[in-house]
């Protein structure tokens, strides 16, 4: 029996959409063109033309600043690590300038020989954690506040419906979020990778489990955790980041270490 | 019998090397498998992303389970050979294994960021780094 190739052409972005849906069992579904990012070569093409590595190095904290979003692109091999280094060195910048770009570059390809030569890591605790807590201290699953973006906390509520809505996030929205699920809600670091696996277009089992654990400090020194002063230096006017909206967030680096890690010194 | 290009959704290029090794008039087939997505925790945007690449390339996507749909593309196709993208995915590798055990199977490797003699200390990033630093500087990757 020969066999029948699925279609591949569509008038518009949604019909392939509604295909890709019925292809999962999933009709009901809320996403919409308009919101995600656009496959292809050509797509990645256009925003190789626009990227600016001295910009990136300048603003990349900034939730609203030069991010490249090439990250799905180099994700599905569309393009290459090499292919986006070297059009860096060939826009002439001093290597200073490029260096936070190319070092961002490296942390992929860092990812990706961890993956290669050891990927049974991916999903245990590479190290003990250093918060004070043990493995068992934490939560086996995603409270469903957090699932949905109703934790009531304004800023991560915004985050994660940006995760849902559009499948990208911001690095540094990332790291709030996967802190706040790990310190805050003291759940797995697992449960929060698995989350975004299924929610990111440029998840990649390494870069996105391995980040995890570097924030849950599992694979790092510390932990790493975050306050709302540093959530309004790093947003832009569209993230809500009034205190009395924000309030697990609103305290100092000082009271946080006591409420998050009470035990730290112990271990 | 012409060759044969399984893709993976490590390798959605038509500049990936294995094109080359295939040579002009290859079949190159994609196998849409939904098992496979949800091993890989693969959600319908994700799965969107894809597809969306591949419909712009010359690629036939066939849908079904891999281990199922690939005798009936060797029966289908009668390749001499058949050539995979490499992947560091163990799910991919598996699969590569599969392959192998029934046709000639070539699989071939990506351009790599840095070409280093040895592999870098992986133990943290700082010390990657420390290693990778002059390399990562270096078109293609190849120090001086």
């Amino acid at each position: 029996m020969t066999l029948t190739p699925l279609i591949k052409k569509f008038t518009n972005t949604q019909e392939l959409i509604e295909y890709v849906a019925s292809l999962a069992h999933t009709p009901k579904h809320a996403l919409t063109a308009e919101r995600l990012l656009t496959g292809g070569r050509k797509a990645a093409q256009a925003r190789l033309t626009g990227l600016d590595a001295v910009a990136y190095g300048r603003t990349r904290n900034h939730l609203d600043g030069q991010v490249t979003r090439l990250s799905p692109y180099i994700r599905h091999g569309i393009v290459t690590l090499n292919e986006v280094r070297n059009l860096a060195l060939d826009s002439g910048a001093p290597r200073k300038q490029i260096e936070k770009f190319i070092q961002e570059l490296g942390w992929r390809d860092f990812w990706q020989q961890i993956y290669d030569t050891d990927p049974d890591c991916l999903w245990v605790d590479i190290e003990a954690y250093k918060t004070g807590f043990q493995p068992q201290d934490y939560a086996d699953t995603l409270p469903d506040d957090i699932a949905h973006g109703q934790t009531g906390i304004a800023c991560l509520d915004q985050f994660i419906e940006t995760l849902l809505g559009t499948g990208y996030l911001h690095n540094h929205a990332r790291m709030y979020l996967a802190a706040y699920v790990v310190h805050w809600r003291r759940v797995k670091w697992q449960a929060g990778a698995s989350w975004f696996l299924h929610h990111l277009t440029d998840a990649d089992p390494a870069s996105n489990n391995l980040s995890w654990q570097w924030v849950a400090s599992t694979f790092s020194n510390k932990p790493y955790f975050f306050n709302l002063e540093n959530v309004a230096k790093f947003s832009g006017p569209d993230i809500i980041t009034e205190p009395k909206l924000n309030l697990p967030l609103a305290s100092s680096y000082e009271a946080l270490v006591e409420k998050l890690f009470p035990y730290m010194d112990a271990t | 019998m012409t060759d044969l290009v399984i893709l993976n959704e490590d390798a959605l290029r038509w500049t990936h090397p294995v094109f080359a090794q295939a040579g002009a008039g290859a079949n190159c087939i994609f196998i849409w498998d939904m098992t496979y997505f949800e091993a890989m925790q693969c959600g319908l945007k994700r799965q969107v992303f894809l597809y969306e690449t591949l419909c712009e390339m010359d690629v036939e996507i066939y849908g079904g389970v891999f281990a199922d749909v690939f005798p009936q593309l060797l029966a289908q196709y009668a390749p001499s050979t058949v050539f995979v993208p490499y992947s560091v995915n163990p799910k991919l590798k598996d699969r590569h294994a599969l392959m192998a055990q029934n046709c000639d199977t070539h699989i071939v490797k990506d351009e790599v960021f840095i070409v280093a003699d040895e592999l870098p200390d992986l133990r943290r990033f700082f010390r990657y780094w420390n290693r990778a630093r002059k390399l990562a500087f270096s078109y293609n990757g190849i120090g001086s």
